[in-house]
């Protein structure tokens, strides 16, 4: 494996949500970034241009061509189509922003949603996590409400209004029936929201190293090409993976950072790539080891594995001897609160008011 | 020189401009004031109300330097400082000088890319030049103590590098050499030429003036190939020449009358332009008093005079050296009065004279939230020269250096987005800062449970537990008035505070006993191990379970569970009604549930706890009898005697109920 690169671009805000704009031919070249913490958040619009004065050091700067203000935090931002983006913010409102692609792109809003989100008292509350799933949107806060809105009227399609008693975290679409949420308890949920129960079909734990201490949920992902195989990373830093078809107790349970998992998620187009990142500044590789498969015992055990066509993140303790992990990134001593992939570039988004490219993981 | 100009500001007050009134001010924080009206009070004052009393508004009036960070572009210094900072707080003062030479120059780079920015955005606001002067003079003053104390050269011959500096900071003469040399020959049609060249000369780029002087129409005369022959021969000092000081002295002073020889035959009489440039660089005073003239700092020329006349000279005479040049220079500009200097130009002699104390104090007065001082200080610091520099004690530096971290660490730490860099620079002033860190971390304005989350990590991770359940509390609290026990109940044992959890607890309870409404069933059938944390939140979930089982269906189980509940001394008094209304169906059950001797507890309970309470509670309606009092849901204290009887009814049949079993049982296995 080549050395990552990785270098840093100070854009004076505390990045909440990065991701890259898809493109259909090409290696994209821009990205979306979403702030929080300061009084007028932005959801910016930037490309990479090649750097005119460097030599090496920093090929591509990162050129903020268009942006768009929001009162509250960005918790979630995602891409609906390549030209919408769906955007959360910590007032409990959901809006689609429009890109326009020219040399110059723009943002614009195109469609804003009411207050979703809100305390019994009247008081809005923040939306937490977004999910979307075709033209759906799955939007959950810390009201306990989980919202399934169409992305073409932004008004709910389904409300289940207690959904939790406490703060969900966050929520993802695991197919267009059913959606994951985890909450600030360490539970995670599985609603049809086909059904007319407002009860979860199941609800799963997270495993904590001390069951005295709080572990809240705090980001989810399923297996990109077995759907019933979900990850959920945790404040103490580990994950837990489940096989949906045997919920009842976690298929492994893996401890990784020292500091809460910011977002976990498989490479876009490589299943057998898992990346973390966490509060403390690290961004972790996790690869299947698909080299021991030639080997000696382990083939044969590995041959064993693959006609029972077992997923390795299914095998609990032995798990970690299936899987390599790899430090991208470390040392930053500061949040990465989120990243994506693209072919071989990963884009992180830190609290230090920075992002990160890192270029050559594969 | 030394009294600088005192800043006056305008208080727009009234009041205070009455007669006997003044205005006093106090310090809040290190960079707050605050002023009101005040009239001073003596024993010969008469107690009399003022006669401005009501009649005038007295305001209170809070000053405070401008923060300048929040403009977009110059809170990348912020962020990116900040890295570095810590990065150097690595080094734990144990670098190597390259190390701090490589800070130093990103410090540096990060100043230069920001005026960069700034440059191109100057049309966009008229603060940006503002700030393009703050920035300019920071760097030239880093530039400057860079060369100074951070990269010392070795034997301290320093005028190559004050060279270096000057021509970083007066590009002009270098920009159209450039330009010159692309326009390749007779640059000299150019109305840039000769300006130019003199430039280069009076910066000591001896070399690229050379170039340019090949590129004269009139190259191939005699004067110049005269002069490129002296400009040629000039010998230059240099320590890893290997000539000593002593050696160099005498080949220059053979140069130098060699010079002026052929200066005296006339040979450049045709050249005046030409003339003047070896006048330059034999160190003609007139010459250089003419270019003196035309300079705007004093230190414009210094360092070119110094590589001409006294190209050998050591650090340590700068600051003589500098003065000198100072006094000439004032008295050809004809300055008389003596504040002619700017504050850029003082510091820049300070710096000179290694004065390292003076340049501190001046560049604290700089409009930049102290960003500069502090950084500096702290780089000074670590490479262990700002002990080595003036006659101060090591204490001092150490603590003005951690005065100037505290401050600056608690400014970011009171903004409201950028408090997450503060702690770094707090986090170095020992106890102090740690202290500061604690109070400030729980203080953040928090808007919403991500940020509250944030803030928690930050202060586990450093162990400040306390932070951590303050934070936790301020959200109970918040999750209570916005009418979400459940999450509240949850943020109380993440606080772990007894008495907050016990609280909520008691909500719970109270509401189910008068409603008979379990809240939050989600959250309390999760709670597990954390129960512990109080007695009354394990009486509930235990409670909970109860009702579970009951509702399940699981009679035997619910029934010990409720036994155990009654005996656990933990029921707070007020459900007392409610856990023994609760025994009632199993009591009545078809199959009997609760053995001899728990139905005994039970009515022990009854009538040592349940008895006692209605008495009290009967009290209270006498007292106030308009007030309707509930004990348990839907039964007001009238007609819980009813309540009682049925209860006793039901033990005294349970309990015959069980003796006969229990007894024949005995029998059976006897027999």
């Amino acid at each position: 494996m080549e050395e990552a690169k990785v270098n840093g671009f100070f854009i004076s805000e505390k990045i909440s949500r990065i991701r890259w704009v898809p493109e259909e031919l090409k290696t994209s070249e821009k990205f979306i970034t979403g702030s929080w913490g300061n009084s007028t958040n932005y959801v910016k619009c930037f490309k990479l241009v090649r750097n005119q004065f460097s030599e090496e050091a920093n090929e591509f700067v990162p050129k903020c061509n268009s942006k768009v203000p929001f009162k509250g935090d960005i918790t979630g931002l995602e891409f609906l189509d390549p030209d919408k983006i769906v955007v959360s913010s910590s007032d409990g409102t959901i809006s689609i922003l429009s890109l326009t692609r020219a040399d110059i792109d723009t943002l614009s809003v195109k469609a804003k949603s009411n207050i979703l989100h809100q305390y019994p008292t009247g008081v809005e509350a923040s939306c937490t996590s977004i999910s979307i799933f075709e033209k759906d949107i799955a939007s959950v806060g810390e009201d306990g409400c989980l919202h399934v809105l169409s992305s073409n009227s932004l008004t709910p399609l389904r409300s289940i209004e207690n959904a939790d008693s406490c703060t969900i975290t966050t929520c993802s679409f695991v197919n267009s029936n059913e959606i994951l949420t985890g909450n600030r308890m360490g539970g995670v949920k599985i609603f049809d929201i086909r059904s007319e129960e407002t009860f979860p079909q199941n609800t799963l734990y997270i495993s904590c190293e001390d069951d005295k201490k709080s572990n809240y949920v705090s980001c989810l992902a399923f297996h990109p090409t077995q759907k019933h195989i979900i990850f959920a990373g945790s404040e103490e830093g580990s994950f837990t993976v489940w096989d949906l078809r045997q919920p009842n107790y976690p298929a492994s349970y893996l401890s990784a950072h020292t500091s809460a998992i910011t977002e976990i998620a498989f490479h876009k187009s490589q299943p057998t790539k898992l990346f973390t990142a966490s509060e403390n500044g690290e961004l972790w590789q996790w690869t299947q080891n698909t080299l021991l498969m030639n080997t000696g015992i382990e083939s044969q055990m590995s041959l064993n594995t693959d006609s029972e066509n077992v997923n390795p993140w299914l095998n609990g303790e032995r798990a970690k001897h299936k899987i390599n992990v790899t430090s991208l990134f470390s040392g930053l001593k500061k949040s990465i609160n989120t990243f994506d992939t693209v072919d071989s570039k990963i884009i992180c988004g830190c609290d230090n008011e920075s992002v990160y490219l890192i270029d050559s993981i594969l | 020189m030394d009294v600088d100009k005192v800043p006056e500001l305008e208080i727009p007050d009234k009041l205070s401009t009455r007669d006997g009134i003044c205005l006093a001010g106090n310090f809040i924080t290190n960079s707050k004031l605050s002023f009101s009206a005040f009239r001073n009070i003596t024993r010969q004052t008469k107690d009399v109300p003022s006669p401005y009393a009501n009649k005038e508004d007295v305001k209170v009036f809070h000053l405070q330097p401008n923060f300048i960070f929040d403009d977009p572009i110059l809170r990348t210094l912020i962020g990116e400082a900040n890295g570095i900072f810590v990065t150097l707080q690595e080094l734990q003062k144990d670098g190597n000088k390259q190390d701090y030479v490589k800070i130093s120059r990103t410090y540096r780079s990060i100043i230069r890319a920001c005026l960069e920015k700034l440059q191109e955005a100057v049309d966009t606001s008229e603060e940006y030049q503002n700030f393009i002067t703050i920035l300019y003079s920071i760097e030239c003053i880093w530039h400057l103590s860079e060369i100074l104390f951070i990269d010392p050269i070795p034997s301290n011959v320093v005028t190559p590098q004050l060279l270096e500096w000057t021509r970083f900071h007066f590009p002009a003469a270098e920009r159209n050499a450039t330009d010159l040399l692309l326009h390749g020959r007779d640059a000299d049609e150019s109305e840039e030429y000769w300006p130019s060249v003199k430039g280069l000369i009076l910066q000591g780029q001896i070399d690229v003036a050379r170039a340019i002087l090949q590129l004269h129409s009139m190259s191939e005369s005699n004067a110049f190939k005269m002069a490129e022959q002296i400009l040629k021969s000039m010998p230059s000092y240099n320590i890893y020449g290997g000539l000593s000081v002593q050696k160099f002295r005498s080949q220059w002073q053979y140069w130098l009358t060699d010079t002026e020889r052929k200066l005296s035959t006339g040979i450049f009489a045709t050249e005046p332009d030409l003339e003047e440039i070896i006048y330059i660089i034999i160190g003609n005073t007139q010459t250089w008093n003419k270019f003196i003239k035309q300079s705007q700092n004093w230190y414009e020329l210094f360092p070119g005079f110094l590589f001409f006349t006294d190209p050998a000279c050591k650090s340590f005479e700068l600051g003589t050296l500098a003065q000198c040049w100072i006094n000439r220079w004032a008295n050809i500009k004809d300055f008389a009065h003596s504040n002619f200097m700017k504050h850029l130009d003082k510091v820049i002699l300070y710096l000179l004279e290694s004065d390292i104390h003076k340049v501190l104090h001046s560049i604290q007065q700089i409009g930049d939230n102290q960003w500069f001082v502090t950084h500096l200080t702290d780089l000074l610091y670590n490479c262990g020269q700002l002990e080595l520099i003036g006659e101060n004690k090591l204490t001092d530096c150490e603590d003005f250096r951690l005065s100037l971290l505290f401050d600056f660490g608690s400014t970011l730490m009171a903004r409201d987005s950028i408090w997450l860099l503060g702690i770094n620079y707090l986090e170095q002033c020992g106890l102090e800062g740690e202290g500061a860190v604690k109070t400030l971390l729980s203080r953040i304005p928090v808007k919403n449970e991500k940020q509250a989350l944030k803030v928690i990590e930050i202060a586990q991770g450093r162990g400040y537990i306390e932070v951590e359940h303050e934070i936790c509390k301020i959200f109970a609290k918040r999750s209570m008035a916005l009418g979400r026990p459940g999450n509240a109940l949850d943020w109380a044992i993440r606080s772990k505070d007894t008495t907050y959890v016990t609280s909520i607890t008691d909500f719970f309870l109270e509401h189910y006993s008068k409603t008979g409404e379990m809240l939050c069933e989600d959250v309390l059938s999760n709670i597990g191990a954390k129960m512990f944390v109080s007695p009354r939140l394990v009486f509930l979930v235990k409670y909970f379970d109860f009702y579970q089982f009951y509702r399940k269906k699981d009679f035997p189980a619910a029934a010990e569970l409720l036994i155990n509940l009654l005996d656990s001394k933990i029921t707070p008094e007020f459900f007392w009604p409610s856990l023994l209304v609760d025994t009632i169906p199993l009591l009545e059950s078809n199959i009997p549930q609760i053995p001899s001797k728990e139905t005994a507890i039970i009515l022990h309970h009854v009538e040592s706890d349940l008895m006692p309470l209605i008495e009290k509670k009967k009290s209270k309606v006498r007292d106030n009898p308009e007030i309707p009092v509930e004990v348990i849901k839907h039964y007001r204290i009238e007609n819980i005697e009813e309540i009682v009887k049925l209860l006793r009814l039901a033990c005294a049949r349970n309990i015959s109920r069980a003796f006969i079993i229990e007894n024949t049982q005995k029998n059976l296995v006897a027999c």
